[in-house]
C-alpha cells in the first residue's frame, strides 16, 4: 500500500497530544484532514476504532493510520479516542451501529448529502429510476466499477439511502427483516 | 412495507423483482468467491510445482487434488455464469414487459377518452349545430342587405351617377369636342353630297380646296 501522506505525518510531535489548547485544536484538525484524505485516496469508507483501515473487498483490516512505523511513533488510545470524538462532533465520521463490527467508524470524505446525490444521479443516468435495486447491486455490480461509490460497504450505503428516504425519493425494501433493496423514484 | 411516511408504493411485482435480483446477487457473490478460490489454488499449485519436479509432482497427491478441485470449480463457475445470464435476461424481459404494460395502459386510456369525446360529438347534434349556423349566416346576410339599402337610398345613388357623369364630361369631353364647337360644326355645310376625292383629278382638287379653306378657317381660328 503506497500512501501519499502530507509532510506533517512524519512529524513526531503529531502523535503526542499537545498541552497547549490552541495547538491541540490544530493537531486535531490535522488528524481529521489526514484521515479524510487517506480514505478518499484509497476509496475506503470505514476505519476500525484503532485506526485500521477496513478493506471492503477482502474484509480485512489494513495497517493502522495512527501508527507510523517509519518514524516509530503511534497515538495513544486516549488520543485516538479524542480524535474520534472530534470527528464525530464535526460529522465527518459516524459510528456504525448496524455493522457486524460495532468498532467500525464510517468516514465521510464526502458528505452524506453529496453521496446521496451521486447515487440519485447514477440512477437517473442509468435508467434505474422506479425500479427495484438491491444494495449489493449498487455497491458491487460489475457495471458500476467506474462509479465513485463502487465497493462501498452496505452499511455505509444504507446511511446514504436513508438520506434519500428522508427526501422522499426512495423506499427501502426488506427481506426477512433485513434491508436488502431500494426503490428510487 | 418500507419506511413509514414515504409515499412510494411497493407492489407485489416489486417484491418478486427483489427476490430475483437477490438471487442474481447471490450468484454474483458466489462466482466472485469461486474465482478467488481458483486463484488461490492455482498459486498453491504453482508453488508445489516449483518445489517438486517431474515425476515427483505427478505422484504427489496434493497436486492432483488441487488440479481436480480447480477443474471442478471452473465447471461450477461456468454454470454459475450461465445462470447469471439467464437471470439477467429474465430481469430485462420483465422490465421490458412492464414498459409494454404501461404502453397498453396508455393506449387504453386514450381510447376511452376518444370514445367519450365521440359520444359528446354525435352526428345529430353536429348537424343541428351546422344548420343553425347556416341559418344565422343567412339572417346576417339579409340584415346586411337591408342595412345598406336603407341608409344609402336611391336618391343618393342618382346623385352619385349624375356627379360622375358631369365629372366624366368635364375631364374627357373637352379633349374631343368642347361645348359650343360642336354646334358651330353642325351649322357648316355638309360634305356628304360631294363625290369622293380622286387622286387622278388634280384640277377638281384645286377648286375644291378653295372652297374648303373658308370652311375650315373658323375651326382653325
Amino acid at each position: 500500500m503506497t500512501l501519499e501522506t502530507p509532510q506533517i505525518y512524519k512529524f513526531p510531535p503529531l502523535y503526542t497530544p499537545q498541552t497547549n489548547k490552541l495547538i491541540r485544536k490544530q493537531q486535531l484538525q490535522t488528524w481529521e484532514s489526514i484521515i479524510l484524505q487517506t480514505c478518499a485516496q484509497l476509496s475506503k469508507w470505514c476505519i476500525n476504532k484503532n485506526g485500521k483501515i477496513y478493506d471492503q473487498s477482502t474484509g480485512e483490516l489494513l495497517i493502522s493510520i495512527f501508527e507510523n512505523p517509519e518514524i516509530q511513533r503511534a497515538c495513544s488510545l486516549e488520543f485516538q479516542q479524542e480524535i474520534w470524538a472530534y470527528m464525530l462532533q464535526n460529522e465527518t465520521a459516524l459510528q456504525l451501529k448496524e455493522s457486524e463490527d460495532s468498532n467500525m467508524i464510517a468516514i465521510f470524505w464526502e458528505s452524506l448529502d453529496s453521496w446521496s446525490s451521486t447515487i440519485l444521479e447514477w440512477c437517473e443516468t442509468s435508467g434505474k429510476l422506479n425500479q427495484v435495486i438491491t444494495i449489493y447491486e449498487i455497491c458491487e455490480s460489475d457495471e458500476n466499477t467506474n462509479c465513485k461509490f463502487y465497493g462501498m460497504p452496505s452499511s455505509f450505503c444504507l446511511l446514504v439511502l436513508h438520506r434519500l428516504v428522508d427526501r422522499n425519493r426512495a423506499t427501502l425494501l426488506k427481506d426477512q427483516g433485513k434491508i436488502v433493496g431500494v426503490k428510487i423514484v | 412495507m418500507g419506511q413509514q411516511g414515504s409515499r412510494i408504493k411497493v407492489t407485489e411485482s416489486d417484491k418478486a423483482m427483489l427476490q430475483l435480483k437477490m438471487a442474481k446477487d447471490e450468484l454474483h457473490r458466489y462466482s466472485r468467491r469461486t474465482e478467488n478460490l481458483i486463484g488461490v489454488e492455482r498459486a498453491e499449485l504453482r508453488t508445489l510445482c516449483i518445489k517438486l519436479k517431474g515425476k515427483q509432482l505427478k505422484q504427489d497427491n496434493r497436486a492432483r487434488l488441487l488440479l481436480k478441485r480447480i477443474h471442478y470449480q471452473e465447471r461450477l463457475l461456468e454454470q454459475c455464469s450461465d445462470q447469471i445470464i439467464n437471470l439477467e435476461t429474465m430481469v430485462q424481459s420483465i422490465e421490458f414487459k412492464l414498459i409494454e404494460k404501461k404502453f397498453i395502459d396508455g393506449l387504453q386510456k386514450g381510447n376511452q377518452l376518444l370514445k367519450k369525446l365521440n359520444v359528446e360529438l354525435n352526428l345529430e347534434k353536429v348537424e343541428s349545430i351546422m344548420d343553425t349556423a347556416a341559418e344565422q349566416i343567412e339572417i346576417q346576410r339579409e340584415i346586411d342587405d337591408a342595412l345598406s339599402n336603407a341608409v344609402v337610398g336611391s336618391t343618393i345613388n342618382d346623385e352619385v351617377d349624375r356627379e360622375l357623369e358631369q365629372l366624366d364630361r368635364e375631364v374627357n369631353g373637352t379633349k374631343e369636342t368642347a361645348p359650343g364647337v360642336q354646334d358651330r360644326l353642325d351649322q357648316l355645310p355638309s360634305t356628304k353630297e360631294l363625290g369622293e376625292l380622286k387622286a387622278s383629278e388634280p384640277e377638281k382638287e384645286n377648286g375644291e380646296s378653295q372652297k374648303e379653306t373658308p370652311k375650315e378657317e373658323p375651326l382653325l381660328a
